[in-house]
């Protein structure tokens, strides 16, 4: 179904998520502080909460597509160092930011945002990468800014997770900085 | 030379008092020249910085962890419907640390914009060109002539279309040409702030405290007295609980635009008019993508060495939005960043990553009526966020900008275009690209736009009805408080700002100093 006619047909949807993600989306205003570090799912995070790892972990492969390793293994290691990365970014940014991100994750973990946005009953892990894709692309597409922020921040949310990996250059032929470093995060892969 | 004398702020076991002549909030272009002036009159200057201070051996030449570390807010710190992404340095050095080097003078439609519209006098181009000279044998700022097969094309296609360009003027010394500005050199050629200006204040018996914010000026009268802050953990994100004070007779505000005047506001200072806040510019940048037929290697080599001004000043200073012209090409997480295609488009588009050629137009804001800027406001914690509203005078700049690129980039040789917007096409030749941008929808949140030069906020003036400081940049109310930055500007400069920081700030702090001191500064 399309987003945009949810959108307008169901009050009730687009004002629990244009409200609750009202911060990150109407702008900055207020909510500082809130709780950032929430019990760890998969590996202890600093901010990065086990919803948005979870939805993160089923929207980056359809993002990046066969760029990601098509083995097991490779592309277990691919996630894995992108979600520790990203947890790192986000534990730089200021807590009202930290916040927001934490919002947009927690929206789209909603059922009823699951069901009538994305289409899917399960939980993000179990939904097919074909759903996520729908998803996405009538998000980019939307005549709702809202949507089409939350599309940008997940594309973007991405690009930052894979392309500063060493296991991401080969492909897109690029060389790594011409001096070498000690890693100083542990998504550093 | 002394042991230099540096709290970090997140170390911090005991609340700290500092005492002085003069204290500085910030460390990038306008602090770390204030700093480095006023410590060499022999006052003694006490800095206090938000960010770290990493060595150029630390620098990691890793985007994610650059981004996360250097920059505020990972560098993506948006304004209030989230169109724009501005991107400010939060580390020693401030913005200089990670900046790319193109180095303007102040062009002079702007310098005399101000004169004639603004009333600001004694900023003409032959009054401030003994400052930019200054500045320039100080930052050994030269044109840069190796440029990489990115700026090489910008200077092709505009050559081909009779545009006027040239060779853009860096602050290096000894640049190995790697291309890593972004993330801050590793070699430390770049003669940013964290290299120059801030040992040396420091060598000459100036305090820097790090990690640590300054939350509220202290009014007493109509003077400061103190800069109260709070020391913050490693991050930089939560208050440890350490206060730290900072008391001198003389105060110099240098936390860049948006964060200056939220400073101001927080400290409840005396705003009569209103006018603290307004007038923040952005210069929007905006990006167009294409595919060249040869190997450009958009991520190595000096980012930005060639600059196209035709049309900045197209119709008039006071006319439609104007726009410069530059290469952005970088290492991966960036370049990628333009792009916001998934599945098969982002794979293919990657795959060609050696034959991306990437353009950025900066739109000049602030010299007509329909372009007021933006507005800072103060969130509940206290931080800023500016309300940027994109009106019909930026689109149009935006839509204008996006047919000279994608103009410049056929002329160049380009197989195919693409503005970095996610409701346009690939473009195979000028009339398709002249046809498909006349026509596309430009709608926020497609459009992929952030701004590296917000400028304003704290706006220089006479008039104290319009403006906050004088052109000397002491406040309108408060007798010993001057803002030595980018946020005095009136208007947004069309060419990137760092050289007019520093020249303005030279021209400033020296007048202060001398007053200070009672007599002249060589
Ligand atoms: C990625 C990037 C590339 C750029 N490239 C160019 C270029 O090629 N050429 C050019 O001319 N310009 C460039 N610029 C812009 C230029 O660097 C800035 O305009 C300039 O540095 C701004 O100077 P400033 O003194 O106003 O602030 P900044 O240099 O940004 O310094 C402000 C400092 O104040 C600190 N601060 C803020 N609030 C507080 C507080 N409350 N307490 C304590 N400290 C605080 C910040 O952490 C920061 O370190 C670039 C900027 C960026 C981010
Ligand atoms: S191009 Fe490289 S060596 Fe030159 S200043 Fe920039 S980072 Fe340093």
């Amino acid at each position: 179904m399309d987003s945009r006619m949810l959108l307008s047909r169901r009050g009730l949807l687009q004002a629990g998520l244009l409200g609750s993600t009202a911060i990150w989306a109407g702008g900055l205003v207020g909510c500082a502080a809130r709780r950032v570090a929430a019990p760890a799912a998969v590996a202890p995070r600093l901010a990065l909460s086990p919803a948005g790892e979870e939805i993160l972990r089923a929207v980056m492969p359809v993002v990046l597509g066969d760029l990601l390793p098509a083995d097991g293994a490779g592309r277990k290691q691919a996630l894995d160092a992108g979600m520790a990365s990203l947890d790192d970014y986000l534990a730089h940014l200021s807590l009202p930011l930290q916040a927001e991100a934490l919002d947009v994750f927690e929206t789209l973990d909603l059922l009823p945002v699951r069901v009538l946005l994305v289409g899917t009953w399960s939980g993000w892990r179990q939904t097919s990468a074909a759903t996520v894709e729908s998803f996405l692309r009538s998000a980019r597409g939307s005549r709702f800014d809202l949507l089409r922020r939350m599309y940008a921040f997940l594309q973007s949310m991405s690009v930052l997770a894979w392309f500063d990996q060493r296991a991401a250059w080969p492909e897109i032929g690029y060389p790594g900085p011409p001096i070498e470093r000690p890693a100083v995060s542990g998504g550093q892969a | 030379m002394s042991t230099r004398e540096v709290h970090v702020g997140n170390n911090l076991d005991h609340d700290l008092v500092l005492e002085g002549d003069v204290a500085i909030v910030g460390s990038g272009a306008g602090g770390a020249i204030s700093a480095e002036i006023l410590a060499r009159a022999g006052l003694r200057v006490l800095i206090v910085e938000e960010g770290a201070y990493p060595t150029p051996e630390e620098f990691t030449l890793r985007e994610v962890p650059s981004f996360a570390r250097l920059y505020n807010d990972g560098g993506v710190r948006p304004t209030k419907d989230g169109a724009i992404a501005i991107v400010q340095g939060r580390t020693v050095g401030g913005s200089t640390t990670v900046n790319w080097t193109s180095s303007f003078r102040t062009p002079e439609p702007t310098l005399n914009y101000w004169r004639d519209h603004l009333g600001i006098q004694g900023l003409e181009l032959e009054a401030m060109a003994p400052w930019f000279e200054t500045m320039e044998q100080r930052l050994h700022i030269a044109p840069w002539e190796t440029h990489n097969l990115n700026n090489e094309l910008l200077a092709r296609g505009a050559a081909k279309l009779g545009w006027r360009h040239g060779v853009i003027k860096r602050n290096v010394r000894g640049c190995a040409n790697l291309g890593y500005c972004g993330v801050g050199c590793p070699i430390g050629a770049k003669q940013s702030m964290d290299v120059t200006a801030i040992p040396d204040a420091l060598d000459h018996g100036a305090a820097l405290v790090t990690r640590v914010r300054a939350e509220r000026l202290q009014l007493s009268g109509d003077r400061i007295t103190a800069v109260e802050g709070l020391a913050l953990d490693a991050r930089g994100v939560r208050p440890t609980g350490r206060r730290v004070s900072l008391r001198a007779p003389w105060i110099i505000v240098a936390a860049a635009a948006l964060s200056s005047p939220a400073l101001l506001m927080r400290s409840k200072l005396p705003d009569p008019y209103e006018r603290i806040g307004k007038r923040t510019f952005l210069q929007t940048h905006n990006y167009s993508l294409a595919f060249m037929p040869e190997v450009v290697d958009p991520f190595s080599g000096v980012q930005q060495s060639i600059y196209m001004d035709q049309l900045t000043w197209r119709d008039g200073v006071a006319g439609r939005a104007g726009f410069n012209m530059e290469a952005a090409g970088a290492q991966p997480v960036v370049t990628m960043n333009f792009w916001k295609g998934i599945g098969s488009e982002m794979s293919e588009f990657a795959r060609r990553l050696r034959h991306l050629h990437t353009l950025v137009s900066q739109i000049r804001d602030g010299f007509h009526p329909d372009s007021p800027g933006g507005e800072v406001h103060l969130r509940d914690d206290g931080g800023a966020v500016l309300d940027y509203p994109i009106n019909e005078y930026i689109w149009d700049g935006v839509r204008s900008s996006y047919l000279a690129m994608a103009e410049c980039q056929f002329a160049a040789g380009a197989e195919s275009v693409h503005p970095a917007c996610s409701d346009a096409q690939w473009y195979r030749n000028w009339s398709e690209a002249r046809a498909g941008i006349s026509a596309l929808r430009l709608r926020s949140s497609s459009v992929f736009l952030n701004s590296t030069h917000p400028l304003g906020g704290c706006a220089m003036g006479p008039d104290p009805r319009a403006s906050v400081v004088d052109a000397f940049g002491r406040h309108h109310h408060v007798a010993n408080l001057a803002v030595f930055d980018g946020s005095v500007f009136p208007t947004s400069l069309g060419v990137n700002p760092c050289l007019s920081i520093y020249a303005l700030t030279a021209r400033n702090a020296t007048a202060l100093a001398e007053r200070i001191a009672g007599r002249a500064i060589s």
